[in-house]
């Protein structure tokens, strides 16, 4: 019975992945200047590489998680999706296992309230968990109706 | 390597790839453009030496906690966090009436913190439509490093 629906999940799993990744792009593009300011706050890197992460790395999660939901180049993007979970991940245990009172800026917020560490790196393992099953999947094509 | 990784590689390299175009694009044109030098003033910031220039003519605001506010803050300035915005509303809005219309300087830790930002915005938004309302650029840590030059 498993074999039936399994389909069905992948898809889930790429709608889902991939539509976290193009809000969190989308929401970080309205002020890239605040997530400059997030990234800083994680004091892992120097000002100017703040910035360049700032800048780019939005458009990365937006064209990755678009062509998540579009099906397109699915393995590189379920790929890149797993390399971002793991450095977010690192990033957050970092501040985490550091004290640090900081907002997570994962959807572009600078300011708000601190971030809930456990929860934040709970949701990285679940995105990197259903990134890799899907770049186990290879270049195929994994929709509702696919084998 | 296997030709499933290397096909994953020249996928995932590709929309990498795509993604820098827009990202240059955004560097250049973005109203809200990451600012590279750090010493350049971002829109509705103050420079530590014009908020000193205004001194006690201005109302000074400590957007960091509690604690840290009680450890060490700027002469004269209130607590307006938002944590705990609500209850430290009032004593703010009494010092603004005092001061009507003068420049109000937000400040948290240094540059790399948002809180200061976040309450600027409020008193800017709809609510208050403080229109005098500045961020310190660099923080109590601007403002401590002043203080001992």
């Amino acid at each position: 019975m498993a074999k039936p629906i399994q389909p069905l999940i992948l898809f889930a799993m790429r709608m889902i992945v991939g539509g976290v990744f193009l809000i969190a792009g989308a929401l970080k593009l309205k002020d890239p200047e605040a997530f400059s300011i997030s990234i800083q706050a994680y004091r892992l890197v120097p000002f100017g590489v703040a910035a360049a992460l700032a800048t780019y790395l939005p458009w990365v999660e937006l064209v990755v998680g678009g062509a998540l939901l579009a099906g397109w180049r699915m393995a590189g993007a379920a790929a890149s999706v797993a390399l971002m979970s793991i450095v977010f991940m690192g990033a957050i245990g970092s501040a985490w296992a550091r004290g640090l009172d900081i907002a997570c800026g994962c959807l572009g917020d600078a300011g708000g309230g601190a971030v809930s560490y456990p929860w934040h790196i709970l949701g990285n393992l679940c995105l990197l968990a259903m990134a890799l099953i899907l770049v186990c999947r290879g270049g195929r094509r994994i929709d509702s109706g696919a084998r | 390597m296997s030709a499933g990784i290397r096909a994953c590689l020249r996928q995932g390299v590709s929309l990498w790839a795509i993604a820098l175009l827009p990202a240059i694009l955004a560097m250049l044109v973005h109203p809200r453009r990451v600012e590279w030098n750090p010493e350049t003033l971002s829109e509705g910031e103050v420079s530590i030496e014009q908020a000193l220039a205004w001194g006690a003519s201005a109302i000074w605001l400590d957007a960091r906690s509690r604690a840290d506010f009680e450890a060490a803050h700027v002469p004269g300035a209130l607590l307006m966090n938002e944590d705990e915005w609500n209850e430290l509303l009032e004593e703010f809005i009494m010092r603004e009436s005092e001061q009507p219309g003068a420049p109000i300087v937000v400040y948290c830790d240094s540059r790399e913190c948002g809180a200061s930002k976040h309450v600027a915005e409020r008193l800017r938004g709809d609510e208050f439509r403080f229109q005098n309302v500045h961020v310190l650029h660099g923080g109590w840590k601007a403002w401590s490093e002043a203080r001992n030059e």
